[in-house]
Protein backbone atom coordinates (compact mmCIF):
# COMPACT_ATOMS: atom_id res chain seq x y z
CA UNK A 1 0.00 0.00 0.00
CA UNK A 2 1.41 3.43 -0.88
CA UNK A 3 2.88 5.48 1.94
CA UNK A 4 2.04 9.06 2.91
CA UNK A 5 5.08 10.23 1.00
CA UNK A 6 4.10 8.32 -2.11
CA UNK A 7 0.61 9.81 -2.02
CA UNK A 8 2.10 13.29 -1.71
CA UNK A 9 4.42 12.67 -4.66
CA UNK A 10 1.61 11.22 -6.77
CA UNK A 11 -0.61 14.23 -6.18
CA UNK A 12 2.29 16.66 -6.68
CA UNK A 13 3.04 15.07 -10.03
CA UNK A 14 -0.62 15.21 -11.01
CA UNK A 15 -0.52 18.95 -10.39
CA UNK A 16 2.74 19.28 -12.30
CA UNK A 17 4.43 20.87 -9.30
CA UNK A 18 8.10 20.67 -8.45
CA UNK A 19 9.21 19.83 -4.94
CA UNK A 20 10.34 23.45 -4.68
CA UNK A 21 6.89 24.74 -5.48
CA UNK A 22 5.05 22.42 -3.10
CA UNK A 23 7.58 23.08 -0.34
CA UNK A 24 7.11 26.83 -0.74
CA UNK A 25 3.33 26.61 -0.76
CA UNK A 26 3.23 24.31 2.27
CA UNK A 27 5.87 26.25 4.19
CA UNK A 28 8.36 23.38 4.56
CA UNK A 29 11.90 22.97 3.29
CA UNK A 30 12.56 21.16 0.04
CA UNK A 31 14.87 18.70 1.78
CA UNK A 32 12.20 17.88 4.33
CA UNK A 33 9.67 17.32 1.56
CA UNK A 34 12.11 15.16 -0.36
CA UNK A 35 12.77 13.01 2.70
CA UNK A 36 9.06 12.79 3.40
CA UNK A 37 8.27 11.65 -0.14
CA UNK A 38 11.01 9.04 0.12
CA UNK A 39 9.75 7.72 3.44
CA UNK A 40 12.81 8.89 5.36
CA UNK A 41 11.03 11.30 7.69
CA UNK A 42 7.95 11.33 9.87
CA UNK A 43 5.64 14.27 9.76
CA UNK A 44 3.52 16.02 12.39
CA UNK A 45 -0.20 16.50 11.99
CA UNK A 46 0.09 20.28 11.59
CA UNK A 47 2.57 20.01 8.74
CA UNK A 48 0.63 17.22 7.10
CA UNK A 49 -2.48 19.35 7.32
CA UNK A 50 -0.67 22.20 5.55
CA UNK A 51 0.48 19.86 2.79
CA UNK A 52 -2.99 18.33 2.42
CA UNK A 53 -4.54 21.78 2.18
CA UNK A 54 -2.29 23.02 -0.61
CA UNK A 55 -2.68 19.72 -2.48
CA UNK A 56 -6.48 19.93 -2.12
CA UNK A 57 -6.55 16.52 -0.44
CA UNK A 58 -8.24 15.47 2.77
CA UNK A 59 -6.05 14.74 5.77
CA UNK A 60 -7.67 11.32 6.06
CA UNK A 61 -6.74 10.43 2.51
CA UNK A 62 -3.15 11.51 2.95
CA UNK A 63 -2.79 9.50 6.15
CA UNK A 64 -4.66 6.34 5.16
CA UNK A 65 -5.18 6.46 1.40
CA UNK A 66 -8.66 5.15 2.01
CA UNK A 67 -10.83 8.11 1.25
CA UNK A 68 -11.62 9.81 -2.01
CA UNK A 69 -8.85 12.04 -3.21
CA UNK A 70 -10.78 15.20 -2.68
CA UNK A 71 -12.75 16.66 0.14
CA UNK A 72 -16.10 14.98 0.64
CA UNK A 73 -18.64 16.30 -1.79
CA UNK A 74 -20.96 18.88 -0.39
CA UNK A 75 -24.69 18.31 -0.36
CA UNK A 76 -26.15 18.37 -3.84
CA UNK A 77 -28.20 21.46 -4.47
CA UNK A 78 -30.73 21.36 -7.26
CA UNK A 79 -30.94 24.78 -8.94
CA UNK A 80 -34.37 26.34 -8.63
CA UNK A 81 -34.73 26.46 -12.41
CA UNK A 82 -34.12 22.69 -12.64
CA UNK A 83 -36.51 21.94 -9.80
CA UNK A 84 -39.19 24.02 -11.52
CA UNK A 85 -38.58 22.32 -14.84
CA UNK A 86 -38.57 18.85 -13.25
CA UNK A 87 -41.91 19.49 -11.58
CA UNK A 88 -43.45 20.84 -14.77
CA UNK A 89 -42.08 18.06 -16.99
CA UNK A 90 -42.88 15.32 -14.49
CA UNK A 91 -39.39 13.88 -14.41
CA UNK A 92 -38.17 12.00 -11.38
CA UNK A 93 -35.73 13.30 -8.78
CA UNK A 94 -33.21 10.76 -10.01
CA UNK A 95 -33.55 12.01 -13.59
CA UNK A 96 -33.20 15.60 -12.41
CA UNK A 97 -30.02 14.65 -10.59
CA UNK A 98 -28.72 12.97 -13.73
CA UNK A 99 -29.44 16.11 -15.74
CA UNK A 100 -27.58 18.19 -13.18
CA UNK A 101 -24.61 15.83 -13.23
CA UNK A 102 -24.48 16.00 -17.02
CA UNK A 103 -24.65 19.77 -16.97
CA UNK A 104 -21.81 19.84 -14.45
CA UNK A 105 -19.68 17.75 -16.76
CA UNK A 106 -19.42 20.90 -18.89
CA UNK A 107 -16.58 22.44 -16.95
CA UNK A 108 -15.79 25.40 -19.18
CA UNK A 109 -17.69 27.29 -21.79
CA UNK A 110 -16.34 30.12 -23.95
CA UNK A 111 -19.03 32.39 -25.28
CA UNK A 112 -19.37 35.96 -26.44
CA UNK A 113 -22.80 36.57 -25.00
CA UNK A 114 -23.68 37.56 -21.49
CA UNK A 115 -25.78 34.85 -19.93
CA UNK A 116 -26.04 31.68 -18.14
CA UNK A 117 -25.34 31.06 -14.57
CA UNK A 118 -26.30 27.51 -13.74
CA UNK A 119 -29.73 28.67 -12.69
CA UNK A 120 -30.34 30.12 -16.17
CA UNK A 121 -29.72 26.93 -18.11
CA UNK A 122 -32.47 26.07 -20.56
CA UNK A 123 -33.30 22.76 -18.90
CA UNK A 124 -36.06 22.00 -21.37
CA UNK A 125 -33.60 22.13 -24.25
CA UNK A 126 -30.97 20.24 -22.27
CA UNK A 127 -33.50 17.55 -21.36
CA UNK A 128 -34.71 17.20 -24.94
CA UNK A 129 -31.12 16.54 -26.08
CA UNK A 130 -30.47 13.73 -23.61
CA UNK A 131 -33.89 12.34 -22.68
CA UNK A 132 -33.38 9.16 -24.67
CA UNK A 133 -30.47 8.30 -22.40
CA UNK A 134 -32.08 9.05 -19.04
CA UNK A 135 -33.00 6.04 -16.94
CA UNK B 1 -15.11 47.47 -18.52
CA UNK B 2 -13.86 47.16 -14.96
CA UNK B 3 -10.29 46.54 -13.98
CA UNK B 4 -9.70 42.84 -13.97
CA UNK B 5 -7.29 42.91 -11.03
CA UNK B 6 -10.02 44.40 -8.83
CA UNK B 7 -12.72 41.90 -9.69
CA UNK B 8 -13.85 39.88 -6.70
CA UNK B 9 -13.84 36.54 -8.53
CA UNK B 10 -10.30 37.10 -9.78
CA UNK B 11 -9.02 38.15 -6.36
CA UNK B 12 -10.76 35.15 -4.78
CA UNK B 13 -9.27 32.74 -7.32
CA UNK B 14 -5.76 34.07 -6.69
CA UNK B 15 -6.28 33.79 -2.96
CA UNK B 16 -7.60 30.23 -3.24
CA UNK B 17 -4.55 29.30 -5.25
CA UNK B 18 -2.44 30.66 -2.40
CA UNK B 19 -1.05 33.49 -4.53
CA UNK B 20 -0.05 36.97 -3.45
CA UNK B 21 0.41 40.29 -5.22
CA UNK B 22 -1.43 41.51 -8.30
CA UNK B 23 -4.01 38.72 -8.76
CA UNK B 24 -3.99 38.75 -12.56
CA UNK B 25 -0.22 38.62 -12.81
CA UNK B 26 -0.06 36.04 -10.01
CA UNK B 27 -2.54 33.67 -11.68
CA UNK B 28 -0.87 34.09 -15.07
CA UNK B 29 2.52 33.35 -13.50
CA UNK B 30 1.03 30.36 -11.69
CA UNK B 31 -0.01 28.93 -15.06
CA UNK B 32 3.27 29.85 -16.74
CA UNK B 33 5.24 28.18 -13.94
CA UNK B 34 3.16 25.04 -14.20
CA UNK B 35 3.80 24.84 -17.92
CA UNK B 36 7.44 25.76 -17.39
CA UNK B 37 7.88 22.80 -15.03
CA UNK B 38 6.34 20.40 -17.51
CA UNK B 39 8.44 21.79 -20.35
CA UNK B 40 11.62 21.56 -18.27
CA UNK B 41 10.88 17.94 -17.37
CA UNK B 42 10.17 17.12 -21.00
CA UNK B 43 13.30 18.70 -22.42
CA UNK B 44 13.35 20.71 -25.61
CA UNK B 45 9.91 21.83 -26.74
CA UNK B 46 10.40 23.15 -30.23
CA UNK B 47 7.02 24.47 -31.31
CA UNK B 48 3.83 25.80 -29.84
CA UNK B 49 2.02 22.77 -31.24
CA UNK B 50 4.37 20.49 -29.30
CA UNK B 51 3.90 22.63 -26.19
CA UNK B 52 0.13 22.42 -26.50
CA UNK B 53 0.32 18.64 -26.81
CA UNK B 54 2.59 18.40 -23.77
CA UNK B 55 0.26 20.55 -21.68
CA UNK B 56 -2.82 18.69 -22.90
CA UNK B 57 -1.20 15.37 -21.98
CA UNK B 58 -0.54 16.60 -18.45
CA UNK B 59 -4.07 17.83 -18.11
CA UNK B 60 -5.48 14.61 -19.61
CA UNK B 61 -7.14 16.76 -22.22
CA UNK B 62 -7.96 15.93 -25.81
CA UNK B 63 -9.28 18.33 -28.41
CA UNK B 64 -12.08 17.77 -30.88
CA UNK B 65 -12.54 20.37 -33.60
CA UNK B 66 -15.86 20.99 -35.28
CA UNK B 67 -15.21 22.27 -38.80
CA UNK B 68 -18.60 21.27 -40.22
CA UNK B 69 -21.99 20.05 -39.12
CA UNK B 70 -20.90 16.56 -40.15
CA UNK B 71 -17.96 16.85 -37.77
CA UNK B 72 -20.33 17.73 -35.00
CA UNK B 73 -22.50 14.67 -35.65
CA UNK B 74 -19.42 12.46 -35.77
CA UNK B 75 -18.19 13.76 -32.42
CA UNK B 76 -21.61 13.43 -30.79
CA UNK B 77 -21.92 9.84 -32.02
CA UNK B 78 -18.37 8.95 -30.98
CA UNK B 79 -18.84 9.95 -27.36
CA UNK B 80 -22.50 9.05 -26.91
CA UNK B 81 -21.71 5.49 -27.93
CA UNK B 82 -19.11 5.50 -25.15
CA UNK B 83 -21.79 6.43 -22.62
CA UNK B 84 -20.97 10.15 -22.52
CA UNK B 85 -24.51 11.29 -23.08
CA UNK B 86 -23.85 14.95 -22.33
CA UNK B 87 -22.26 15.17 -25.77
CA UNK B 88 -25.76 14.90 -27.21
CA UNK B 89 -26.28 18.49 -26.02
CA UNK B 90 -23.46 19.78 -28.20
CA UNK B 91 -25.84 20.62 -31.04
CA UNK B 92 -27.48 23.17 -28.74
CA UNK B 93 -24.47 24.13 -26.67
CA UNK B 94 -22.41 25.16 -29.69
CA UNK B 95 -24.71 28.00 -30.62
CA UNK B 96 -23.68 31.02 -32.69
CA UNK B 97 -21.99 32.78 -29.78
CA UNK B 98 -20.11 29.81 -28.30
CA UNK B 99 -16.55 29.16 -29.42
CA UNK B 100 -15.77 26.10 -27.37
CA UNK B 101 -16.45 24.13 -24.25
CA UNK B 102 -14.77 21.49 -22.16
CA UNK B 103 -16.49 18.37 -20.90
CA UNK B 104 -15.28 16.15 -18.10
CA UNK B 105 -15.84 12.55 -19.07
CA UNK B 106 -17.60 10.13 -16.77
CA UNK B 107 -16.18 7.03 -18.34
CA UNK B 108 -12.48 7.23 -19.00
CA UNK B 109 -9.43 5.35 -17.92
CA UNK B 110 -6.71 7.41 -16.30
CA UNK B 111 -4.20 5.73 -18.59
CA UNK B 112 -6.08 6.92 -21.67
CA UNK B 113 -5.42 10.56 -20.94
CA UNK B 114 -8.81 11.80 -22.07
CA UNK B 115 -10.44 12.80 -18.83
CA UNK B 116 -11.38 16.11 -20.43
CA UNK B 117 -12.56 16.76 -23.97
CA UNK B 118 -12.39 20.32 -25.30
CA UNK B 119 -14.72 20.78 -28.24
CA UNK B 120 -13.64 23.73 -30.36
CA UNK B 121 -16.14 25.17 -32.82
CA UNK B 122 -14.24 26.13 -35.96
CA UNK B 123 -17.24 26.60 -38.22
CA UNK B 124 -17.44 29.82 -40.20
CA UNK B 125 -15.96 32.93 -38.64
CA UNK B 126 -15.29 31.08 -35.39
CA UNK B 127 -12.30 29.45 -37.07
CA UNK B 128 -10.29 32.63 -36.55
CA UNK B 129 -10.60 32.15 -32.79
CA UNK B 130 -9.51 28.53 -32.87
CA UNK B 131 -5.98 29.04 -31.54
CA UNK B 132 -6.93 31.19 -28.59
CA UNK B 133 -10.02 29.13 -27.76
CA UNK B 134 -7.86 26.03 -27.40
CA UNK B 135 -5.54 27.85 -25.00
CA UNK B 136 -8.53 29.37 -23.23
CA UNK B 137 -9.85 25.89 -22.45
CA UNK B 138 -6.38 24.88 -21.28
CA UNK B 139 -6.30 27.92 -18.99
CA UNK B 140 -9.48 26.75 -17.29
CA UNK B 141 -7.97 23.36 -16.57
CA UNK B 142 -4.71 24.85 -15.29
CA UNK B 143 -6.57 26.56 -12.47
CA UNK B 144 -9.24 23.94 -12.30
CA UNK B 145 -8.95 22.50 -8.83
CA UNK B 146 -10.07 25.69 -7.20
CA UNK B 147 -12.04 27.15 -9.99
CA UNK B 148 -14.40 24.29 -10.68
CA UNK B 149 -16.51 24.95 -7.65
CA UNK B 150 -17.79 28.08 -9.27
CA UNK B 151 -18.58 26.40 -12.54
CA UNK B 152 -18.43 27.85 -15.32
CA UNK B 153 -20.93 28.85 -17.91
CA UNK B 154 -19.67 32.27 -18.45
CA UNK B 155 -19.51 34.90 -21.11
CA UNK B 156 -16.60 36.95 -22.32
CA UNK B 157 -17.86 39.74 -20.03
CA UNK B 158 -17.28 37.61 -16.97
CA UNK B 159 -14.10 38.46 -15.02
CA UNK B 160 -12.94 34.87 -14.86
CA UNK B 161 -13.45 34.46 -18.61
CA UNK B 162 -11.47 37.65 -19.20
CA UNK B 163 -8.76 36.26 -16.94
CA UNK B 164 -8.76 33.00 -18.91
CA UNK B 165 -8.38 35.00 -22.12
CA UNK B 166 -5.48 36.86 -20.55
CA UNK B 167 -3.86 33.57 -19.53
CA UNK B 168 -4.52 32.07 -22.96
CA UNK B 169 -2.90 35.06 -24.64
CA UNK B 170 0.19 34.64 -22.48
CA UNK B 171 0.69 30.88 -22.44
CA UNK B 172 -0.37 30.49 -26.07
CA UNK B 173 2.54 32.80 -26.88
CA UNK B 174 4.87 31.02 -24.49
CA UNK B 175 7.88 33.26 -24.03
CA UNK B 176 10.66 30.67 -24.50
CA UNK B 177 9.16 29.86 -27.92
CA UNK B 178 7.69 33.20 -28.92
CA UNK B 179 10.57 35.40 -27.73
CA UNK B 180 13.15 34.12 -30.24
CA UNK B 181 10.67 34.35 -33.13
CA UNK B 182 9.76 37.89 -32.14
CA UNK B 183 13.42 38.90 -31.84
CA UNK B 184 14.25 37.39 -35.23
CA UNK B 185 11.39 39.00 -37.12
CA UNK B 186 11.21 42.36 -35.36
CA UNK B 187 14.54 44.10 -35.23
CA UNK B 188 13.61 47.70 -34.52
CA UNK B 189 10.67 49.95 -33.67
CA UNK B 190 8.11 50.78 -34.84
CA UNK B 191 6.15 47.57 -34.92
CA UNK B 192 4.28 47.24 -38.21
CA UNK B 193 1.35 45.06 -39.21
CA UNK B 194 3.41 43.32 -41.87
CA UNK B 195 5.92 42.37 -39.17
CA UNK B 196 3.12 41.02 -36.99
CA UNK B 197 1.96 38.88 -39.90
CA UNK B 198 5.51 37.59 -40.47
CA UNK B 199 5.76 36.73 -36.78
CA UNK B 200 2.39 34.96 -36.89
CA UNK B 201 3.44 32.79 -39.81
CA UNK B 202 6.81 32.00 -38.26
CA UNK B 203 5.41 31.25 -34.80
CA UNK B 204 2.17 29.46 -35.56
CA UNK B 205 0.17 29.94 -38.71
CA UNK B 206 -2.93 28.72 -36.88
CA UNK B 207 -2.77 31.66 -34.49
CA UNK B 208 -5.01 34.56 -35.43
CA UNK B 209 -3.58 37.87 -36.55
CA UNK B 210 -5.33 39.59 -33.66
CA UNK B 211 -3.94 37.31 -30.96
CA UNK B 212 -0.45 37.59 -32.46
CA UNK B 213 -0.80 41.36 -32.60
CA UNK B 214 -1.59 41.50 -28.89
CA UNK B 215 1.30 39.18 -28.09
CA UNK B 216 3.67 41.50 -29.99
CA UNK B 217 2.09 44.57 -28.43
CA UNK B 218 2.60 43.10 -24.97
CA UNK B 219 6.19 42.21 -25.69
CA UNK B 220 7.28 45.55 -27.15
CA UNK B 221 9.68 47.43 -24.91
CA UNK B 222 8.77 50.74 -26.55
CA UNK B 223 5.36 52.43 -26.32
CA UNK B 224 2.57 51.10 -28.51
CA UNK B 225 -1.10 51.99 -28.31
CA UNK B 226 -3.44 49.67 -30.16
CA UNK B 227 -6.42 51.67 -31.43
CA UNK B 228 -9.73 50.63 -32.89
CA UNK B 229 -11.66 53.48 -34.56
CA UNK B 230 -15.28 53.32 -35.60
CA UNK B 231 -18.23 55.58 -36.33
CA UNK B 232 -19.63 56.55 -32.94
CA UNK B 233 -21.52 59.23 -31.10
CA UNK B 234 -20.13 61.25 -28.23
CA UNK B 235 -20.69 59.48 -24.93
CA UNK B 236 -23.43 61.85 -23.79
CA UNK B 237 -25.10 61.70 -27.22
CA UNK B 238 -25.06 57.92 -26.95
CA UNK B 239 -26.60 58.06 -23.47
CA UNK B 240 -29.34 60.42 -24.56
CA UNK B 241 -30.11 58.39 -27.65
CA UNK B 242 -30.69 55.41 -25.40
CA UNK B 243 -32.76 57.35 -22.92
CA UNK B 244 -36.18 58.93 -22.94
CA UNK B 245 -34.50 62.26 -23.74
CA UNK B 246 -34.20 61.11 -27.32
CA UNK B 247 -36.95 63.53 -28.26
CA UNK B 248 -34.58 66.45 -27.56
CA UNK B 249 -32.65 65.48 -30.68
CA UNK B 250 -35.59 65.67 -33.02
CA UNK B 251 -34.61 69.05 -34.42
CA UNK B 252 -30.88 68.56 -34.37
CA UNK B 253 -30.00 64.87 -34.37
CA UNK B 254 -26.42 63.96 -33.49
CA UNK B 255 -24.10 62.76 -36.21
CA UNK B 256 -21.82 59.78 -35.68
CA UNK B 257 -18.17 60.60 -36.27
CA UNK B 258 -15.02 58.53 -36.50
CA UNK B 259 -13.97 58.05 -32.89
CA UNK B 260 -11.64 55.90 -30.87
CA UNK B 261 -13.62 52.81 -29.90
CA UNK B 262 -10.88 51.30 -27.80
CA UNK B 263 -7.30 52.21 -27.06
CA UNK B 264 -5.02 49.65 -25.41
CA UNK B 265 -1.58 50.84 -24.29
CA UNK B 266 1.20 48.35 -23.64
CA UNK B 267 3.15 48.54 -20.39
CA UNK B 268 5.80 50.81 -21.85
CA UNK B 269 3.12 53.26 -23.04
CA UNK B 270 1.52 53.24 -19.58
CA UNK B 271 4.89 53.87 -17.94
CA UNK B 272 5.55 56.86 -20.22
CA UNK B 273 1.98 58.22 -20.16
CA UNK B 274 1.81 57.77 -23.93
CA UNK B 275 -1.88 57.51 -24.63
CA UNK B 276 -4.86 57.87 -26.89
CA UNK B 277 -8.19 58.33 -25.16
CA UNK B 278 -11.26 56.20 -25.91
CA UNK B 279 -14.16 57.97 -27.57
CA UNK B 280 -12.17 61.02 -28.68
CA UNK B 281 -12.63 62.10 -32.29
CA UNK B 282 -10.10 61.00 -34.84
CA UNK B 283 -8.98 64.20 -36.63
CA UNK B 284 -9.55 64.41 -40.36
CA UNK B 285 -5.84 64.84 -40.98
CA UNK B 286 -5.00 61.58 -39.24
CA UNK B 287 -3.75 58.57 -41.17
CA UNK B 288 -6.63 56.66 -39.60
CA UNK B 289 -9.28 59.09 -40.81
CA UNK B 290 -7.82 59.29 -44.32
CA UNK B 291 -7.85 55.50 -44.58
CA UNK B 292 -11.44 55.39 -43.37
CA UNK B 293 -12.44 57.91 -46.05
CA UNK B 294 -10.60 56.14 -48.87
CA UNK B 295 -12.81 53.32 -50.11
CA UNK B 296 -10.08 51.98 -52.38
CA UNK B 297 -7.39 51.55 -49.73
CA UNK B 298 -7.06 48.71 -47.24
CA UNK B 299 -4.13 50.02 -45.25
CA UNK B 300 -2.09 53.14 -44.72
CA UNK B 301 0.77 54.37 -42.58
CA UNK B 302 2.60 57.60 -41.90
CA UNK B 303 3.69 60.23 -39.42
CA UNK B 304 1.42 62.71 -37.71
CA UNK B 305 1.25 64.80 -34.57
CA UNK B 306 -0.91 63.72 -31.64
CA UNK B 307 -1.41 67.40 -30.82
CA UNK B 308 -4.03 67.51 -33.57
CA UNK B 309 -6.18 64.98 -31.68
CA UNK B 310 -8.61 67.24 -29.82
CA UNK B 311 -11.14 66.63 -27.08
CA UNK B 312 -14.61 68.15 -27.26
CA UNK B 313 -13.60 70.76 -24.66
CA UNK B 314 -10.93 72.09 -27.04
CA UNK B 315 -7.92 70.58 -25.27
CA UNK B 316 -5.74 68.09 -27.08
CA UNK B 317 -3.32 65.25 -26.60
CA UNK B 318 0.31 66.28 -25.96
CA UNK B 319 2.25 67.59 -28.94
CA UNK B 320 4.15 64.52 -30.11
CA UNK B 321 5.22 63.09 -33.46
CA UNK B 322 3.91 59.55 -33.89
CA UNK B 323 4.02 56.78 -36.44
CA UNK B 324 0.63 55.30 -37.29
CA UNK B 325 0.13 52.00 -39.06
CA UNK B 326 -3.54 51.38 -39.88
CA UNK B 327 -5.64 48.84 -41.71
CA UNK B 328 -9.32 48.17 -42.26
CA UNK B 329 -11.07 45.44 -40.33
CA UNK B 330 -14.71 45.34 -41.37
CA UNK B 331 -16.36 48.61 -40.37
CA UNK B 332 -13.49 49.53 -38.10
CA UNK B 333 -9.98 50.79 -38.56
CA UNK B 334 -7.35 49.10 -36.42
CA UNK B 335 -4.11 50.93 -35.86
CA UNK B 336 -0.89 50.95 -33.92
CA UNK B 337 0.26 54.35 -32.70
CA UNK B 338 3.90 54.63 -31.65
CA UNK B 339 6.38 57.44 -31.02
CA UNK B 340 8.04 58.43 -34.30
CA UNK B 341 11.46 59.03 -32.81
Amino acid sequence: MPSVGERIRKRRNELGWTQDLLATKAGVSKSFLSDLENGKRNVGADTLYDIARVLSLSLDYLMTGKEGETEPASEVQIPASLATFAARAGISFRQALTLLEMQQQIVAHRSSTKKEKLDKVDWQKFYEAVKDFLQ
Amino acid sequence: MSRLDQEHDVVALARELGLRGDPVEAVVRFCEEKIGCWAADFGAVESVAALEQLVADHLQLVFEEVCSDDDLERIVAKYVTQGEYVFATLRDELGPATFGLTIKRKHCGLELGDKYVAVIDCRGEKASRRFLTRWHEIAHLLVLEKELDALVRRSSHDPIERLMDEIAGRIGFYEPLFGPVFAREHRHAPLEFKTVEAIRVAYCDKASFQSTLFACHRRMSTPVVYVEAEMKYKADEERRLRSKQRRFFQDDPPVAKLRVGSAVPNQSAIDRDFRVVPNMRVPEGSVIHKLHSDSSAEQASGRENLGSWEFSDGSSLPDREVWVDARKAGDRIIAMVQPAD
